[in-house]
């Protein structure tokens, strides 16, 4: 049996720093998603909307509607972030499609971050929003018994956060290649089909369970 | 299996790298579109709201000029209703009061017309009576006339009341038409006095209004027998009759 | 018995025992969510939503045990080769 590293391989170093399969690749979606946004961005038309301005707008507006459904309030502020992770897990979730291409989101690593950036970003908007004494009340509640919970909750959260995303997709990353090592052809693409559904399906929560906490965080719904 | 903590750091860069990029390229001008657009349909709308309210304002002013005409139309058609009903009753009533007035007038003018027929009709009798009259007298000779009377006044005087006849003047005139011969008086004379008695004077006269006939004048009476009276009489009794 | 077959037999049972607790709750949930859009459809979309959440949200459940069974296969700290 061939060795298998659940660790992406190391490309190159740059002096100390080792840049791994997934940051490349990281790289690679981001300059195609910046470069598709800015060409697709220079014609906007209030009035005649081409294709592309339509697909922009029906993504934003996706996004949009989440942070409006789940938050309650007006996207404005948010919406980079939230924006971002779904567009940007999706993005690498689909990925795999194209042939020999692996998703970023299969390593530790790469959830590791977004769970991180999403942690951070729910403290620093709780604060910001509720003022830090006010913030830190809500970790006494409903009981003070419950703080050190309430602590560990944080951290489960983001954990199991990152787990789910990356457990998902390298999962299903081992599931096509074990069918693909058993029988090679056609037999594949209906998991691979299944995979574009995961995918998305993963990035959604992804989303929707930062939004939550968020939201959670600045008080504008229960805290989850 | 380990977490390599360089690869955490780089994605997380990345991943707010292009957090900002994607807000400079993809957020920002696509909200920006959304929202002009979203206020040019609520410009559309809100003008659409103002002409629909416009066009209530308009549509609800026409209903009131419709009501309002329609009310003064009855009014005026009732007015113009009455005008005529009272008009109406006028002229008929005019109608009727010259339609009286000229029956009327006519029934009098017909009236007089007829009168006048009669009156002319018994004139033109009388005078054809007469001209009759005066042939048949001018045919017949004045003494057989003359005679004949004095027979006829005689009797006359013989049926006047005796008390009467004593209130008689003493003077009597006796006229008669045609004129009497001088033998003729003599026989009046004769045979009057006996019944006015001797002692009245006579005097005679021709008078030709009477046609043909004689009268006797005392001072309080008259004997009269003439055609004149006859036809007097006849023409009375015609008039009568009619 | 040496450490490698322990390793193989705990991450088989892992994933069984893991994919029990899972498919039962998956399935409750579904006939859960089937039996409210029977009852109100007009709120479908806002059932289905949270279905998924809900359904991701026990499959990570499975997803761990996976984890841990892939870790214990592929990435196990007591076996040197």
């Amino acid at each position: 049996m061939e060795k298998v590293s659940l660790n992406a391989p190391i490309v190159f170093h740059v002096g100390p720093v080792p840049v791994g399969l997934e940051v490349v690749t990281t790289w690679v979606i981001m300059v195609v998603l910046v470069v598709l946004c800015y060409f697709g961005t220079r014609k906007l038309s209030v009035d005649e909307p081409g294709p592309w301005q339509v697909v922009l707008e029906a993504i934003v507006g996706f996004c949009e509607d989440i942070i409006r459904d789940v938050m309650g309030t007006e996207p404005g502020p948010f919406l980079p972030l939230i924006g971002t992770l779904f567009i940007y897990i999706a993005t690498c979730n689909l990925s795999p499609l194209l042939p020999g291409v692996k998703p970023p989101t299969a390593s530790f690593e790469t959830t590791g971050a977004l769970g991180l950036i999403v942690f951070f970003s729910v403290h620093a908007l709780g604060v910001q929003r509720r003022g830090l004494l006010h913030y830190l009340k809500t970790f006494f509640e409903p009981y003070p018994v419950f703080v050190p919970l309430n602590v560990l909750a944080e951290f489960t959260r983001t954990f199991s956060l990152m787990v789910r995303l990356a457990g998902n997709i390298m999962s299903h990353e081992l599931t096509i290649g074990i069918v693909i090592s058993l029988v090679g052809l056609l037999v594949p693409i209906p998991f691979m089909a299944l995979s574009i559904l995961i995918g998305l399906v993963q990035a959604y929560i992804f989303t929707i369970l930062a939004t939550v906490f968020i939201g959670g965080a600045i008080g504008t719904i229960e805290k989850g | 299996m380990h977490i390599d903590l360089w690869a955490l750091a780089l994605q997380a860069t990345n991943f707010v790298i292009l957090a900002w990029l994607l807000h400079r390229f993809l957020y920002r001008p696509v909200t920006t579109v959304v929202a002009q657009r979203r206020a040019l349909v609520q410009k559309d709308f809100e003008e659409a709201q103002q002409a629909r309210h416009a066009a209530d304002v308009h549509r609800r002013r026409y209903e009131h000029q419709i009501t309002e005409i329609t009310a003064e139309r009855e009014r005026v058609i009732a007015e113009a209703r009455s005008h005529i009903e009272v008009e109406r009753r006028d002229v008929i009533e005019h109608a009727q009061i010259e339609a009286r007035a000229v029956i009327e007038a006519q029934r009098r003018a017909l009236d007089d017309e007829k009168r006048q027929i009669a009156e002319d009709l018994g004139e033109k009798a009388i005078d054809l009576a007469v001209a009759l009259s005066q042939k048949l007298l001018s045919e017949v000779s004045g003494a057989a006339v003359t005679a004949v009377l004095l027979e006829r006044v005689c009797v006359l005087l013989a049926a006047v009341p005796p008390e009467r006849l004593a209130e008689r003047g003493p003077v009597l005139q006796v006229a008669t038409m045609p004129a009497l011969e001088d033998g003729a008086k003599a026989e009046w004379s004769r045979r009057l006095a006996p019944l006015v008695g001797a002692d009245t004077e006579l005097f005679f006269m021709t008078d030709e209004s009477l046609i043909a006939g004689a009268e006797l004048r005392f001072p309080s009476m008259v004997v009269a027998c003439s055609w004149r009276d006859s036809l007097i009489d006849a023409r009375a009794s015609l008039m009568v009759r009619d | 018995m040496n450490v490698e077959m322990i390793s193989v037999l705990s991450a088989a049972i892992a994933v069984g025992f893991g994919a029990i607790g899972s498919g039962l709750g998956e399935g409750w949930a579904v006939a859960g969510a089937m039996d409210a859009i029977a009852r109100q459809p007009e709120s479908a979309g806002t059932i289905s939503r949270t279905l998924f959440v809900g359904l991701a949200m026990i499959e990570t459940m499975a997803i761990y045990c996976l984890v841990i069974a892939l870790l214990l296969l592929f990435a196990n700290p007591y076996v040197h080769a």
